[in-house]
């Protein structure tokens, strides 16, 4: 009795973390072990599913060419969507930096402002905007640079534009993050030994900010890779990623075991996808062996 | 000590003006630095003396006035189109990269063949001794260590100029006295002209040939450190440069080599200036090291006066005594060594030279 009073004294520092681990392991962790388990059992047209372990829903999707087209999409769209936004979110992350007072309070505001913006309302805008005679076609037409039906809104690019316009605010704030951490003077430094701007960036800026580089990747790449709603207002299924498939065979044909054996392969492809990042990242910039100083 | 510098100036600097929004931080600065000379901007903090540097250096850019390097105009190039080299105050080490790439790095930039660089490299690590941590990231080096590999990457690019931007404020004291003297080994074994900032007196006396004392945008003095020492000019510049008693006072009489200065009951004599008439109001400082203290009465009455020890301060080194000669008190400061030490409440004879008595000009 003595000796689990004093365990439960030694560990009362974790009572504060009791509901979070709870809520994880409840509603995160037991949904994943079930659905892990389901994609390994039998599909049946009546019951849904047989509790008979099977490896056919792993082989039904890696047999047919038309799935591994899907997969191919799905991460084309997740690396486009990631490149975008890295590419269009670092020089703005890096001027919130640089500037003060009143103009970068507005800066931060707006990009919070857009994310109170549920993801709804922006894809329905965006899905105006690019409607056949939508705003857009109406504008080019006025300028007498396109004729006749504008074939956009189904395609690849448009699903790539509104992802990165959603995902843009979380990039740049976490990219902000890591630029202030970043002293101003190691790039002063790197200027007066004779590096052009460039070579500062390359040299010293990437290499520093890569911890916000890799969260904010990460964090895109998982969130468009799995993006369910802007595809469908978007694209519909002239664009097959996985996450419509998920959707519809489990709502639309109720084959359940086969959804989770997607959900499963898309698990693991954000999971190892995301892993072989860091492994590359922190070994192009040596991560671990040196601290800030 | 004092050396007369014939040479080329390297560094010269022309009616430098600098405003941050309303707040006017440079007032038309002059400064001309020479070949091989170091000068320090000295001044507290916000007297723009960091300013002046980063103009310098182009990290800056001025509202009004010139630079020239070597005699050629250089403020509209960038600070990587100048051949300015410069030590930060936290010495902006790229922590990613081991030694040996930093101190490559900007002979990299200047794209010089592996080899050559591996050469110069080694050579300027030899000189700030510091020849067996290539290949350590600077977060594994001790701070003293991690700015000789700052000097060692800012030299290496062999600069007409070093910047030094109070390389020493990140050190503890003993460091700091070491990385001071290796600092002035360091630059004179390259012999490289250099423009050096602080806020520490001690520090400018120990590296430079000459101080520019700066205050709200402009040097109020500039001369060999000796020379400021012995002859401040204004209570701004002797209290930026150590303890002293600020006395003011009338001056009664002027005689061709001595003035007299008539302080409450005291009457003062100081070696006579030009800048004082009789009858005036005039402002005197003594450094507390100047003056002496006995149990007996002098022969000599100029300049003694009779007081009562108040407090013993013991600082180590030396003792400080505050004494009280009627209304005034005087702080002066003794080696703990020496045989006579007071106690509080004795009477002592203080004494001066005449010499110690500093004629500053009075602020408005």
């Amino acid at each position: 009795m003595k000796r689990i009073a004093t365990f439960v004294k030694s560990y009362k520092w974790m009572w504060p973390l009791i509901p979070a681990i709870g809520l994880i392991a409840v509603f995160f962790v037991l949904p994943m072990i079930h659905l892990f388990r389901l994609s390994f059992l039998k599909y049946d047209p009546n019951q849904i599913y047989l509790p008979i372990y099977t490896l056919e829903n792993f082989v039904k999707f890696f047999g047919d060419i038309y799935f591994w087209n899907m997969i191919w999409v799905t991460i084309k769209v997740g690396l486009l969507t990631t490149v975008g936004v890295i590419v269009l979110g670092y020089p703005v992350a890096y001027y919130l930096t640089q500037c003060y007072g009143i103009e970068r309070t507005l800066l931060t505001v707006g990009f919070l402002m857009s994310l109170f913006v549920t993801m709804l309302v922006t894809t329905l805008g965006w899905a105006i905007l690019f409607l056949p005679y939508g705003l857009i076609q109406q504008f080019l037409e006025m300028f007498g640079l396109i004729a006749g039906r504008l074939q956009f809104i189904k395609t690849v690019t448009a699903l790539v534009i509104v992802l990165i316009h959603i995902h843009l605010p979380y990039a740049i704030l976490i990219l902000a993050a890591s630029i202030q951490a970043v002293p101003e003077e190691k790039m002063q430094a790197a200027r007066m030994l004779g590096a052009p701007n460039y070579k500062v960036f390359l040299n010293i800026m990437i290499p520093l900010t890569m911890p916000g580089i890799v969260s904010s990747t990460t964090l895109i790449f998982m969130l468009a890779v799995s993006s369910y709603l802007v595809p469908v207002l978007i694209t519909g299924y002239s664009v097959r990623v996985l996450p419509i498939a998920i959707w519809s065979y489990t709502s639309e044909l109720l084959n359940w075991p086969f959804a989770a054996a997607i959900s499963v392969v898309l698990f693991v492809i954000t999971a190892v996808g995301t892993y072989l990042f860091l492994v590359v990242t922190n070994w192009m910039t040596k991560r671990g062996q040196w601290e800030m100083v | 000590m004092i050396r007369e510098f014939v040479l080329e100036t390297i560094l010269q600097i022309k009616g430098l003006k600098k405003s941050f929004g309303a707040q006017q931080v440079l007032k038309s600065l002059n400064l001309e630095i020479r070949k091989g000379e170091v000068v320090t901007l000295l001044g507290p903090s916000g007297c723009g003396k960091t300013t002046t540097l980063h103009i310098a250096a182009g990290l800056l850019k001025a509202d009004a006035g010139e630079i020239f390097l070597r005699g050629a105009p250089v403020g509209h190039l960038p600070p990587q189109k100048r051949k300015v080299g410069m030590v930060f105050q936290r010495y902006a080490l790229f922590p990613h990269m081991t030694v040996y790439e930093n101190v490559a790095f900007g002979l990299r930039m200047m794209k010089m063949p592996s080899e050559q660089i591996r050469k110069e490299v080694y050579d300027i690590l030899d000189v700030v001794r510091l020849p067996d941590v290539t290949h350590k990231f600077p977060s594994q080096l001790s701070g003293g260590m991690q700015q000789r590999i700052a000097f060692a990457r800012a030299l290496v690019m062999k600069p007409d100029i070093l910047l030094l931007d109070e390389p020493f404020s990140n050190l503890d004291e003993k460091l700091r006295r070491e990385m001071e003297l290796e600092t002035r080994r360091i630059q004179q074994a390259v012999n490289i002209t250099t423009l050096f900032v602080t806020h520490n007196q001690e520090e400018a006396f120990v590296m430079s040939n000459r101080v520019a004392v700066m205050n709200a945008g402009q040097i109020v003095r500039i001369d060999s450190p000796r020379e400021i020492y012995r002859d401040p000019g204004s209570r701004f510049v002797c209290s930026f440069l150590g303890d002293a008693n600020y006395l003011e006072g009338r001056v009664t009489g002027v005689e061709s080599d001595t003035i007299f200065i008539r302080v409450n009951d005291l009457l003062l004599e100081a070696t006579s200036s030009s800048a004082v008439r009789e009858g005036g109001q005039v402002a005197v400082a003594i450094r507390p090291e100047r003056i002496k203290i006995s149990k007996n009465e002098s022969r000599d009455a100029r300049n003694v006066f009779n007081g009562v020890i108040s407090d013993v301060i013991f600082k180590g080194a030396s003792l400080s005594y505050r004494i009280k000669v009627g209304e005034i008190v005087f702080d002066v400061d003794k080696y703990s060594q020496e045989d006579d030490l007071f106690m509080v409440n004795d009477s002592v004879y203080l004494k001066f030279d005449k010499e110690a008595v500093l004629i500053l000009q009075i602020d408005n």
